[in-house]
């Protein structure tokens, strides 16, 4: 009767174990290895000012900042730096990224230049089209090496879709 | 690579709170959308390494938004209500309620307007309960109003009022939405008098006098004639018609001939001065016109009018009346004279019955002509007509194409120079037609 209860305590402990050492593991990896820290943050667009905001009315367009800084001591090479375009009715605003050079996607697997074309058939003949910036949920931006110390800041305009203001 | 699963928990995380979204729908209040930044590089192990950056997250807040569907056009009659049907719109990103309201502009003010409740949209009121606000509206949830206004009592016909439908956020009371509703005044009633019988096709169909007449009685002199009117109501409400007939188009002047008198009838045959007349109904009216007996054989142009005192709504109808000559009077004879000075047989001026008061000199001529005109309703026979060469004159012959002649019959006339008497056998005459007997005399040297 004791034995499966200890078997039972045994397998508990055994998997908090395993948890705990997980996650110090993780966070020794963290500082060992994973040099490059990511900020994110959010701006309100007010006119030709920018007001750092954690609300947004629909219509609003909304700057996001994001500083990739290497705090480590060996140089970070070939650095992607990805930007969501976030769900909840977000869209990409045309030419706001900086890096004006900056890729695009439509499922955050294919990337490519923007802007984003793609090939439909339509009466029968195949035809290339512009895909509409609204579409477009990933942006990302090829920043090469990026030494020990360093930080580099992409930035990009997001905005809210628009109730039918009067 | 460790860091996998924390990475997919994350990922895991930020696809449950994204939040689906019809496309073109605003994003509803309290939406919080989160993001997060990413890196991958090599390291200098030439691993692949991934960092995230934090989470923001930016909460979507409300704004107010309301739509009020176009207005319409209406007319109404004083005292009576216009009702109007608004659809109203919630296109804000939250839940909201909407105040009711309106503002009236043009020639006239609205007595009284209330909104009530129209939730199947017919464009009638639920129940009789008012309401000032559509209560609170989902986002993209509309309701169905109706205004029912109502008209001030004695205003003019075609007065217009512009109503100003508002309705205004609860939320954000800075954001109004608005149609405007025309109402033009109109008369209850609407009236067009016809002949005989009702409809489009009836004579004298259509508003206004006719400028010639729909509908002829043929009477003799001393017999009443009975002209049939229908009084058509094409209007929304019940109206009274005072009953009138003249002479006089324009009813300036309401007058009829000497001695001539009008009585009007409904349907039983009693004695009506006026007529009621329901929407959308016809009411049939007798007008017996009582022609005396000296009555002058004429056509009479008659006009009878219906007028609504309260309303002022009314038409008039052209008729008339030939009167004829009653039997054993139906002919007429007149005599015309024209002065012939050098006796050629042809009449120097027209014929009247003036007197000639100069060149009537010894040896002058005078022609004369004596027509005869069947003035009754039926053809008479054996139809002669006599005159006399007056004293101091002798039948005068001026040639073979000026002896004593008639429009018809067979002439009788004495020799040349002579006296004694003309005459010619006409016969037969029918109604309205006339005969004519010419012939000349010289003065007596």
């Amino acid at each position: 009767m004791m034995i499966p209860t200890s078997l039972q305590t045994y397998k508990r402990i055994l998997v908090i174990l395993t948890a705990c050492v997980l996650q110090f593991a993780s966070a020794f990896v963290f500082a060992a290895d994973n040099n490059v820290n990511v900020a994110l943050k959010a701006y309100k667009v007010v006119g030709d000012k920018l007001v750092p905001t954690a609300e947004a009315l629909p219509g609003d367009t909304i700057e996001y900042q994001v500083t990739y800084r290497n705090g480590g001591t060996t140089p970070a090479r070939d650095v992607l730096a990805t930007l969501p375009v976030p769900d909840g009715g977000m869209h990409y605003l045309a030419d706001s990224a900086a890096p004006a050079k900056v890729q695009a996607s439509l499922d955050g697997k294919q990337f490519a230049a923007v802007p984003l074309t793609r090939t439909v058939v339509r009466n029968g003949k195949q035809l290339t089209e512009t895909v509409p910036v609204a579409e477009y949920r990933f942006l990302r931006w090829q920043l090469g090496e990026l030494a020990p110390g360093r930080s580099v800041t992409v930035t990009s305009r997001m905005r809210l879709d628009g109730a039918s203001k009067q | 690579m460790k860091l996998k699963p924390v990475q997919r928990a994350v990922a895991i995380a930020i696809g449950l709170s994204a939040v689906t979204l019809q496309a073109g729908a605003a994003t509803p209040a309290g939406t919080s959308i989160t993001n997060q930044a990413s890196a991958t590089y090599l390291d200098s192990t030439l691993t692949a390494r991934t960092a995230t950056s934090n989470t923001v997250v930016t909460v979507v807040q409300q704004v107010a938004s309301v739509t009020v569907s176009a207005g319409t056009s209406k007319t109404g009659s004083a005292s009576g209500q216009v009702v109007f049907a608004h659809t109203i719109t919630n296109n804000g990103n939250g839940a909201d309620s909407f105040t009711l309201s309106t503002t009236n502009s043009g020639a006239f003010m609205m007595a009284n307007v209330v909104f009530y409740a129209d939730n199947d949209g017919n464009g009638v009121a639920d129940n009789a309960t008012a309401i000032t606000t559509t209560g609170t509206l989902q986002p993209g949830a509309k309701m169905n109003v109706v205004a029912v206004a109502t008209l001030p009592a004695g205003v003019g016909n075609g007065a217009t009022n512009n109503l100003v439908v508002n309705a205004t956020s609860t939320f954000n009371t800075a954001n109004t939405a608005s149609a405007t509703d025309v109402t033009t005044v109109a008369p209850v009633s609407a009236l067009d008098i016809t002949a005989n019988s009702a409809g489009a096709g009836a004579p004298g169909a259509g508003p206004g006098v006719e400028a010639s007449a729909v509908a002829t009685n043929t009477t003799a002199a001393g017999t009443p004639t009975r002209f049939t009117l229908v009084l058509n109501n094409s209007g929304t409400g019940t109206d009274t018609f005072n009953l009138s007939a003249s002479t006089d188009p324009t009813f300036g002047n309401v007058s009829l001939p000497s001695g001539w008198t009008v009585t009007f009838k409904d349907a039983g045959g009693a004695t009506i001065t006026s007529a009621s007349v329901a929407s959308g109904a016809s009411t049939v009216v007798y007008a017996e016109v009582n022609v005396p007996a000296g009555a002058t054989p004429s056509t009479v142009d008659l006009y009878f009018r219906a007028l609504s005192p309260t309303t002022n709504v009314g038409d008039r109808i052209h008729d008339a009346v030939i009167v004829t000559a009653p039997a054993g009077a139906e002919l007429s004879v007149t005599k015309t004279q024209a002065l012939d000075a050098n006796c050629d047989g042809v009449a120097d001026t027209a014929f009247s019955n003036a007197q000639i008061t100069a060149g009537a000199v010894p040896g002058a001529c005078i022609r004369y002509e004596i027509t005869a005109t069947n003035n009754g309703a039926n053809a008479v026979s054996a139809v002669g007509i006599t005159d006399t060469i007056p004293a101091n004159t002798t039948y005068h012959v001026a040639s073979a194409s000026t002896v004593a002649s008639a429009t018809q019959g067979l002439v009788v006339a004495p020799g040349a120079g002579q006296t004694g008497v003309v005459s010619a056998a006409v016969g037969i005459l029918l109604p309205n037609a006339s005969a004519k007997m010419s012939f000349g005399v010289r003065i007596n040297p």
